[in-house]
Order: structure tokens, then sequence, then C-alpha cells
């Protein structure tokens, strides 16, 4: 008997093609789910954050003070409203009417005139950690702005004075679709694969006829191939969807190479068909498969895989933590193809990782499973 | 009320003959907490910079060494050949270029300007990077006596109830309320659902319970385990991490409680499409993915387009996210509190609505 028989396993692929195309719901969320998400947070993530509500108190009444408030006004970034008393300023941010509040005291304009520093207290929501680093980036420029508006001077440097200049590279406008959705794709195969796997094997093992797949010719190693090969197919499918969506839709430039892109796309695939198999194999009940598909699944791939926080910001056992998972190195690989286009050679440390993954896990499904029929 | 509890007992005995699964379902939030309360952090660190100086470039130097010296950033590899070519390769995530002849030179002539070169992929790392950037060459060049960029308005600058940036303090409360959101999703529509394919909801129709014993039956156990999640979580927010309580407890659970009507509500609604548990999971996969992402836990909420903003108003993770949010770090605007519960129950009420409409009591 050969080791592997691409007809037993094509047979066992047949079948299961079948139970999903039988099953429409799941065929139609396993193609509704990607687009659907892409479509949804491709336009909703924006990190660059306009109309923050702030309120206002202005004490001074000058015409300083009424510049400083335009400025906040003119930047986009604030939308002031006006505050009657100045004591109120806590209240706006503790009843979340308000993420920051202005109050210029009555003495501004004297002392910007007199060519002291006018102060003026700003407080910030420290509560929501969403806006509150954007915010404390806007009123350095706000600051400077606001100067050149009062005194009426044109913006030059003084003699003596140290400036800079920034230049962003691959994403020069920061544009936040060009930074999500090409992490999204990841986010959204992690778990198209690790869903459809793990409960499709636990089902077999629940219902008994898993034990009959086994009582035929067919070896484990074809049993996995031809289960979890339509699986593939369609997180596969999933993927190609949302490449059309992120250059058709939202535009986002693609530079690098298609084969490059598509090989690191089969192995991050193939890790989280992987990873699904385990749970399936190790468990062998649906209700406890979903708790662990949720844990490994969904979160890591949200929050460990540096789709939205960068993983070089987490202390050392959170790094290590997000190598295991495939998530993180697809994204830097995702990320790295549509914007920048390295060579595969300079990526390769990504693909190892990838590839090693994928075998260790699979290598365990194997041991695993022979395990389970002795 | 007797027909009911024997539901409720039911349940709970489902639940706790099965240890895997008790497990899995008591333990894991707060395992999840823990790692994803550490793991989410915006502060920076590990930056790579390279540098393109000439040597003897005093003013240069000093800048860069500042930069090292405050701990956000490290040294990059000095393989590549340039700065420029530092970014372009990935080897560093941030480049500082002197001007021509030096920065040195440049100031005692006139003005000296540094050249940013930024690895912009990240736009979050890229955001905050020339931030840290001024900030460091604005404190060496104050220390060598060089000119700042004018910026003659002080901000006294009070940061409210988290003067620290505590990156914990921001997530554990998100993380209550999504960990809870999430246990009453996946436990109400999986037990239904599991009803449904293993063929014992026939059993229960048959029986002479109404179909409000059955719901009833179905979703209270699972909101007295998800109570006992959220309690386990946040002490361990208290406990463990510090962070400082100083709402109402009494609003805390009355909140839960008012978060558990448009919670099982759609876990109920969801469950009466769903016919297997795969489908149930994709169901919920999808509902808690969307819900979490417009909820305003993790992306703000404000620039969204008009029609998101509409949803992210009626999604009740987004009001309870707020909402405790509020209560552990805020001390509880009460009339913030009472708009939210009316929004909840609202909203829930009108998904119950449904829900009930279309759950089936025939086969």
């Amino acid at each position: 008997m050969t080791i592997f028989s691409y007809r037993r396993a094509s047979a066992i692929f047949s079948k299961e093609f079948k139970h999903i195309l039988r099953d429409p719901f799941t065929l139609v969320m396993a193609l509704l789910l990607p687009l659907l998400i892409v479509l949804i947070l491709g336009n909703s993530i924006e990190f660059n954050i306009r109309s923050i509500n702030m309120a206002y108190h202005d004490a001074d009444m000058t015409q300083s003070s009424r510049k400083l408030v335009e400025t906040f006004d003119s930047s986009n970034y604030f939308q002031p409203y006006l505050l009657d008393r100045p004591d109120d300023g806590f209240d706006e941010i503790l009843a979340e009417r308000a993420r920051a509040v202005l109050i210029v005291p009555p003495n501004f304009e004297r002392e910007m005139m007199a060519g002291r520093p006018g102060a003026v207290q700003v407080l910030l929501d420290g509560a929501d950690n969403s806006s509150i680093i954007a915010i404390t980036n806007y009123l350095r420029t706000i600051n400077t702005n606001a100067y050149f508006k009062i005194n009426d001077i044109p913006r030059a440097a003084a003699p003596g004075e140290l400036t800079f200049k920034s230049r962003y590279m691959f994403n020069p406008e920061l544009n936040s679709r060009w930074f999500s959705v090409p992490g999204l794709s990841a986010v959204i195969i992690a778990l198209v694969a690790i869903m459809l796997t793990t409960l499709t094997i636990c089902r077999e093992w629940e219902r008994g006829s898993m034990e009959m797949l086994l009582a035929t010719p067919a070896t484990t190693l074809e049993i996995i191939a031809g289960k979890v090969l339509p699986y593939a197919i369609l997180s596969f499918i999933g993927f190609i969807l949302v490449f059309i969506v992120a250059r058709a839709v939202f535009g986002v430039p693609f530079v690098g190479s298609y084969s490059v892109l598509i090989l690191g796309t089969l192995l991050f695939i193939l890790g989280y068909l992987a990873i699904g198999l385990y749970i399936s194999v190790s468990t062998h009940k649906q209700d406890v498969a979903i708790q662990f598909a949720m844990i490994v699944g969904l979160l890591p791939a949200v929050v460990l895989s540096g789709f939205i926080f960068p993983v070089e910001y987490m202390g050392r056992a959170y790094q290590i933590v997000s190598d295991i998972f495939p998530a993180r190195f697809y994204i830097d690989i995702s990320r790295d193809q549509f914007l920048k286009g390295s060579s595969i050679v300079d990526l390769w440390g990504k693909f190892v990782a990838l590839g090693v993954i994928a075998a260790v896990v699979l290598t365990a499904c194997l041991t695993r499973f022979k395990r389970t029929l002795e | 009320m007797k027909k009911f509890w024997g539901f409720f007992k039911k349940e709970i005995i489902g639940l706790v003959r099965d240890p895997v699964l008790l497990v899995a379902v008591m333990v894991m939030p707060a395992v999840q907490l823990v790692i994803y309360s550490g793991a989410i952090t915006l502060e920076a660190k590990n930056l790579r910079l390279a540098v393109d100086m000439a040597p003897g470039d005093v003013v240069m130097e000093k800048v860069y060494n500042h930069a090292i010296g405050s701990g956000w950033f490290v040294r990059a590899d000095d393989t590549a050949r340039d700065a420029v070519s530092a970014v372009q390769g990935g080897v560093a995530d941030v480049a500082i270029i002197a001007p021509t002849g030096g920065l040195t030179r440049n100031l005692m002539r006139g003005t000296g300007e540094i050249q940013i070169l930024i690895d912009s992929m990240n736009i979050l790392k890229a955001q905050s990077i020339e931030g840290y950037l001024q900030g460091v060459v604005l404190s060496a060049a104050n220390e060598m006596g060089y000119a700042l960029p004018a910026s003659p308005i002080r901000f006294d600058l009070r940061i409210l109830f988290n003067p620290e940036l505590n990156t914990k303090w921001f997530m554990v409360p998100s993380l209550i309320a999504v960990l809870v959101f999430l246990s009453l999703l996946i436990l109400i529509t999986i037990s239904m659902t599991k009803e449904k394919e293993t063929g014992t909801i026939e059993t229960l129709m048959s029986a002479p319970v109404s179909k409000y014993d059955i719901i009833l039956g179905k979703v209270l156990p699972y909101i007295v385990v998800s109570f006992l999640i959220m309690l386990s979580i946040l002490i361990i927010g208290l406990v463990v991490y510090k962070i400082p309580f100083v709402g109402s407890a009494i609003m805390m659970v009355v909140g839960f409680f008012v978060f558990c009507v448009p919670a099982s509500g759609i876990a109920i609604l969801l469950s009466n499409y769903t016919k297997t548990q795969q489908q149930a999971l994709l169901g919920v996969v999808i509902v808690a993915f969307l819900s979490l992402m417009l909820s305003g836990a993790i992306i703000p909420t404000e620039n969204m387009p008009q029609l998101l903003q509409y949803i992210s108003y009626i999604n009740p993770l987004s009001h309870y996210a707020y909402m405790v949010r509020n209560i552990i770090l805020k001390g509880s605007d009460i009339a913030y509190f009472a708009q939210q519960c009316v929004v909840m129950l609202v909203v829930g009420g009108l998904i119950w609505f449904i829900a009930i409409k279309k759950f089936k009591t025939t086969l």
C-alpha cells in the first residue's frame, strides 16, 4: 500500500466539497465574510482623527484668544464648542461630550503682547485610548500655527534655529486604508481557515463518521489532505476577493510581486489550517473547539499580529507569544508586497517562520491523530 | 416557573459535567485579559534609528545620543550604505539626516534643518515617531543653547482619569466589555444550535412548555456564567493591574444586566438562522468582529462614514464599552449612565421582539 494515494485523497476531497456546496449558509458566509469585513472595516479604520469634540472657555475675549480658537477650528482636527463656565470642563469629559477642553485665562493677550509665553489650560480625556496619542500630536502643530497666526508673521525659521522636515516613505500621506487593508486580509484568512476546519473535523468525530473514514483504506495523511484542501481553496478565494477589493475599491497600490505574495498566502493558509486541525484533533468536540478557535483564531490575529498594535512595542514575553502565530509574519509580508515590494530574499526570515510553524503543527497533528486511534 | 427551573438546572448541569468546556468558558477570558491588556500598547519602544552625519558634527551626535538615551529608539544595524537605504531596506524604522556641510556648521551660519525619514508602512508607528523625535531634538538643542522652533503658547496639559497614560487602564475596561459580549454570544448561540444539531430540540418542543420557557431556560444560566466571568476579570484588573475603580459597584452590576438584554437578544436572533454549530460559529464571529471594530474600543468611531456611525450608535457593545470605562475610570456620571441604559434597552427590546417573532416552536 502506498503511503499517499492521490485517488483516495481526492475521493475524500470531493466528498467534503459536496458537503460545502450542499450547505449554502457556510459557503455564502465563507465567501461573503471576507467581502463584508473588508468593505466595512476598510471604510471605518481611520487613525487620522478629525472633528474631536472640544469644549472651550474664553475668559480673555480678545483678538488673540479668538485666533487661538480659530486655529483649533480650522485645523479640522478639533470641533470647538463654547462652554459658559470654565468649571464645567471636567463634567463635559465625564459625560463623554468632549474629548478635550481648552480654557483661555483672562490675561492671555496681555502676556502674548508682552513677549511672555501665554499660558492656556488643556484638559484631555485620558480614559480614551483611541484618540489621546493623536490629540497630543495635533496640539504640537496647533501651538506653532496659532503663534504665527496671532502675531501675524509668516512662517520662517529664525536665525540659529533648529527645524525638522519629515518625509514619510511607502505611505507618504499616512493613508489609513493603505495600512489597514493589507493587514485585514491576514485577519480574514485566519478567521475563515480556522473556523471552517476546526468544526468540520470535530463534526466527524462527534457523529462517529470519523471512525468510518478511518476504517477505510485511506491513510491519516490522505484523510487530512482530503478534508483540509477544500477549505484551503475557500480561504484562497477569500484572499483573492480581498485583494480585488483592496485594489479596486480602496486604491491601495501594489508594488510587489504576485508570486511572492501568493507563496506567502499559501504558507499562511497552510499554517492556520494546521492549527485548526490540531484543535479539532485534540478536542473532538465542537463546543470546546469553538472556544479554542475563538481564542487562537480571532483575538491573536487582531491583537498580537501587528494588525493594529505594533508588535515591536510589546514586552519580550508577548513578542514570543506573537511569534507562535503565523499572522504576524504574514501581515509583514502582505504590507511589504503592497507598499514596498521587497524581494523574497529580503523577506526570507518571515517565509521560513511561516514554513516552520506550518510544518511543526502539521507533524503534531499527524502524531496526535495516530495516537487517538490506538 | 417550575418548568423554567428545570431548564435552568439542566443547562447548568450540562456545563458543569464537561470539565474541559467549563475551564474553557471560565478560565479563558481571564487568560485573554492578561495577554491582551499586556500586548496592546501604543507607547513606542525599540524603534530602530539610523543616522547620516559627518564625523565631528557635534550637534548631530548630541541629537543622536539623546534619541538613543530616551529609551524610545535603538541603534539600527549599520550594514546599510546610508540612512536612506537603511529605511528602504527595512533595517531602520526611521533615519535622521544632517544637512550638507553638517548640522553644526549650518547652525553657525544660520538655521539648521534636520531631515527625518520615516517608514510609514505602519502609520500608527509613523505618527508617533515624529512626535518623539521632535521632543528628543528639542531637548538636545536646549541643552546646547540653540534656539527652538517658536512655541510661545504654553499648553498646560492635564490628562484626566489616566494621567500617566497607562495602556492597561485603557484596555482593561474595554476588554471586560468585549469578553462579556463574546461569552454571552458564543454560549447562548452555540447551546441553542447544539440542541438543533443533535435533534434534542424536538424533545423540548414536544414537551408541554412554552417557547418563553425554552428561551429563558437557555439564556439565564449563561447570563449567570457571564456575570461570574465579568467578576473574575474585573478582580484581575483591579488586583493585578491596580486599576482604580472610582465609580459605583451598583452601576457596574446594573449595567451588566442591562447589557445582557441586547446581547442575549442578538444570540437568540442569530440562533434562529443557524442549524449547525459551524454556522453558529461563523455567525458569532461576524457579529463579534464587526461589533468590536465598530465599537470605538479599539478604533475611534468619529471619522467613520455616516452610515457606519449610525451602526455604532445602535451597537450595544459600543454603549457598554463606553459605560464600563466611564464607571471604572471616571466615576460614572449618572445622567450618562441612564442614557446609555435607555439606548441599550430600546435596542435590546427591538432585537428581542424580532428574535421571538422568528423563533419557531414547530418543526
